[in-house]
């Protein structure tokens, strides 16, 4: 852990791409260790010119495999890549096993840094610290940074206030067209995937999404003289075990990342996350200030029925300010 | 928030049986630590450049193909070349009394054998890094 005065060269390895340094950064983010927040401070200004693709959808879809055969397709376009991989804490012991990396076992590029995060409590499909080991990945001279979600059901949409571009992974057979007119996930998902086409039957599931977004077009699509383009969502099958249909994958990639460029989009994204970053820290440190209220004598003022919640919430609030 | 002691757990070597290994992490796991799993048939470079990465504590190997004289004291001075040997290494699987001698000696920092209770591993790295039982 660095002390107060060596923070300058530790930005610098940093900076300099040093791994341990790296990943001991990263683990300050988790642990949210106070230092976190002044290297944050000192590398936020190198930070923000990455491509960030999430990667999300149920858990079983292959989310895990198909990364791996995406960053290798994005090593081969010459991107310096970092993956970001969340797989959820257990609530009861606060363990968890993290196992992302066991479907990336045959990545051998020693310049991909992968890194593992347990939720720790953290909802909506990514950890707390995911934004600044995000940064981190940034200022190591990552350009082409994955992060994969806990496997996500049908709210889990916080990737999008990280992620540039959002590919959402599912399966034949996984619900009808009802589940895909739901509100939600689907909403803010960029490219669509039906993996495991090798097992058939994913036409149906095609079909069923490209009905839902075609909904989605035409209930917002009516478009003045000076509209600009909008994106239609692009909807592939393929096959991460097998490896087929990565390539035209990676291709949608990088044409949403153009469209995004081309029309301004990507600028407006860019405003909507920093305000989500923003948010994510000051939320964090309200639930533990409110955490720090939750006092044995709060508590017994409740249980001995001498207040009730609703007064005890406004009294405690009050004395604050 | 806590801080959490995060251990890798790793099959170099060339055989499959990865029962053990993760029994091992799902112990772990239960015990409140973070374990990174990492499956079958890795290489010695790659299960240490992962542990560097992932900022562990600790390395747990388990090899049952009998080339553990050779793997293991490979990551050990791997990990001693990247000046990345506060990482302890321990392991597990068929390893004969002399070889876990031997091991210990070239730097492996305890060995468990068949039969060891899964509580007797997380006594162990609860007491390496002194977490309250």
């Amino acid at each position: 852990m660095p002390a107060q005065k060596s923070t300058k060269s530790w930005i610098q390895k940093i900076l300099q791409g040093d791994l341990r340094t790296v990943a001991r950064t990263c683990s300050l983010f988790e642990n949210e260790d106070p230092l976190s927040e002044s290297i944050l401070s000192e590398i936020y200004r190198y930070t923000g010119n990455a491509f960030v693709l999430g990667i999300t959808g149920p858990p079983g879809v292959g989310k895990s495999s198909l990364l791996s055969s995406l960053v290798e397709e994005a090593v081969r376009h010459g991107y310096q890549v970092g993956v970001i991989a969340v797989d959820p804490t257990s609530p009861l012991t606060g363990g968890a096993l993290l196992a992302d990396r066991l479907r990336m076992a045959n990545l051998n590029h020693n310049s991909v840094f992968v890194r593992s995060l347990a939720t720790r409590g953290t909802l909506g499909g990514l950890a707390f610290a995911s934004f600044g080991i995000l940064r981190t990945l940034e200022a190591m001279g990552k350009n082409f940074i994955f992060v994969e979600t806990v496997g996500a059901g049908q709210n889990e949409v916080e990737v999008s206030h990280l992620a540039t571009s959002t590919l959402y992974v599912t399966i034949p057979h996984l619900g009808d067209e009802i589940q895909a007119l739901k509100a939600g996930i689907l909403e803010v998902c960029d490219i669509f995937l039906v993996n495991k086409a090798d097992l058939g039957n994913a036409e149906v599931a095609i079909s069923q999404l490209r009905a839902m977004l075609t909904l989605k077009e035409s209930s917002t699509a009516f478009p003045g003289k000076d509209a600009v383009p909008i994106w239609s969502p692009p909807i592939l099958s393929c096959s991460a075990l097998k490896k087929q249909g990565i390539a035209q994958i990676f291709h949608a990639v990088l044409q949403h990342f153009e469209y995004l460029k081309s029309t301004g989009e990507l600028f407006e994204r860019k405003r909507k996350q920093v305000q989500a970053e923003l948010a994510a820290i000051m939320e964090r440190r309200i639930a533990k200030e409110v955490e720090s209220k939750l006092t044995t004598r709060a508590t017994d003022l409740l249980l001995s029925k001498k207040s009730d919640p609703a007064t005890l919430a406004k009294k405690i609030l009050r004395r604050k300010q | 928030m806590t801080k959490k002691i995060r251990i890798l757990i790793a099959k170099p070597g060339l055989d499959g049986h990865d029962r053990g290994a993760k029994i091992v992490a799902r112990a772990l796991r239960d015990a409140g630590f973070e374990v990174i799993y990492t499956g079958i048939r890795q290489t010695p470079e790659q299960i240490v450049s992962a542990a560097i990465q992932e900022d562990v504590k600790a390395i747990g190997l388990s090899l049952l193909s009998g080339a553990h004289n050779v793997l293991f004291p490979k990551v050990v001075d791997l990990l001693k070349e990247q000046n990345a040997e506060d990482i302890i290494v321990f392991a597990g699987g068929i390893i004969p009394p002399e070889d876990a001698a031997n091991l210990k000696a070239r730097g492996v920092c305890e060995v468990f054998g068949p039969g060891t209770s899964t509580k007797d591993i997380v006594e162990f790295l609860k007491k390496k890094f002194h977490v309250r039982a």
